[in-house]
């Protein structure tokens, strides 16, 4: 699987997590939610645009949910280092990361375009959309009333 | 005064059910944030001729308290047992809400920032609407309960369980469309023969 990774288009080295940082993200988690930094909302809208083009997919015709996944995506750059999957739960996150199977985009993903999170849809999807890109703003609107 | 006590109860009463005062969470804030203070008054209320008229106008959540150990006034509870939507619920009240339930339970486990959580969501709350008195719906925020989530295996989200008897007996994951929940549903109540 290490090999797959670093052939991937993921912009994200599968780096592992510094030690002393697990801590620090246990007491985030319990404090509330951190939000994302409007610059790691940008990393990651970019680079589902590019992913999408590239894997030949598209973004959920409701847009909503392509923008609630990109914001969850980048919460968890800054919380945990990497985008990990927002829509599976996760006993250890820290270990998940580490790990890298779900670090976006995650293996199923990158093996048979499935994305459980309906952020990337292959044409033959019953909600996807024909867009392959989103603004910032879209993603800001969407996620403002959370 | 004990009009003026049965009229401040029924204002109180679509905030959400009485039975779910064990929920923190709840999404109506008039009825959850008096229950903390009003608590240590449900023990002596058991008397239930409360001289109510101190400070019973101005906390509704307290009147509906003082009510909750007598068994009258069935009536109001019916009109307001249900309200729109499904309810958030806790891990405190698990036992309670599902594993003790009399009806169906339909709980579905959801993430803040999941894209498909959202449809999930609209779904869940018409059938809350369509199932009132035949099913009861719940959410809960899986990083809020993280180990209610691992005890039932939850690891893609969303999940939604259906509870009969406290008991699991069907389980949906991901984003289907709602025929798929309502078959779960009316399966699970033809079964029971009602």
């Amino acid at each position: 699987m290490m090999s797959m990774t670093s052939t991937t288009a993921s912009p994200f080295r599968p780096s592992p997590m510094p030690r002393g940082r697990k801590c620090a993200v246990r007491a985030q988690a319990g404090a509330g939610r951190v939000d994302a930094s409007d610059k790691s909302i940008e990393i990651m809208r970019k680079f589902s645009e590019q992913y999408a083009r590239r894997s030949n997919t598209f973004f959920c015709s409701d847009k909503s949910v392509t923008a609630v996944v990109i914001k969850g995506l980048a919460d968890h750059k800054d919380q945990v280092g990497a985008p990990l999957c927002p829509c599976r739960h996760y006993d250890d996150k820290a270990a998940e990361v580490a790990q890298g199977f779900w670090n976006c985009p995650c293996v199923p993903m990158r093996e048979r375009k499935e994305c459980h999170c309906m952020l990337f849809l292959t044409p033959d999807n019953d909600f996807a959309g024909e867009e392959q890109v989103i603004t910032l703003e879209e993603i800001k609107d969407a996620t403002s009333n959370i | 005064m004990a009009a003026a006590a049965a009229a401040a109860a029924v204002a109180a009463c679509p905030a959400p059910p009485r039975r779910l005062y064990c929920g923190t969470a709840l999404p109506a804030p008039s009825a959850a944030v008096p229950c903390s203070r009003s608590v240590g008054y449900g023990p002596s209320s058991g008397t239930r001729r409360w001289p109510c008229r101190r400070w019973a106008p101005h906390r509704p959540g307290a009147a509906s308290r003082i009510r909750r150990p007598t068994p009258r006034s069935a009536a109001a509870r019916v009109s307001c047992a249900y309200s729109p939507g499904a309810e958030t619920i806790t891990a405190c009240s698990w036992n309670e809400y599902v594993i003790c339930s009399d009806i169906p339970v339909l709980i579905e486990f959801w993430a803040s920032w999941c894209g498909p959580c959202r449809m999930v969501h609209r779904i869940v709350d018409e059938i809350a609407q369509e199932y009132a008195g035949r099913v009861k719906c719940y959410k809960l925020d899986t990083d809020d309960y993280p180990q209610v989530a691992t005890s039932y295996s939850i690891e893609r989200i969303p999940t939604v369980l259906l509870f009969k008897n406290g008991e699991k007996i069907h389980s949906v994951t991901g984003t289907l469309p709602k025929s798929v929940y309502v078959r779960a549903i009316e399966k699970s109540i033809s079964d029971s023969g009602q």
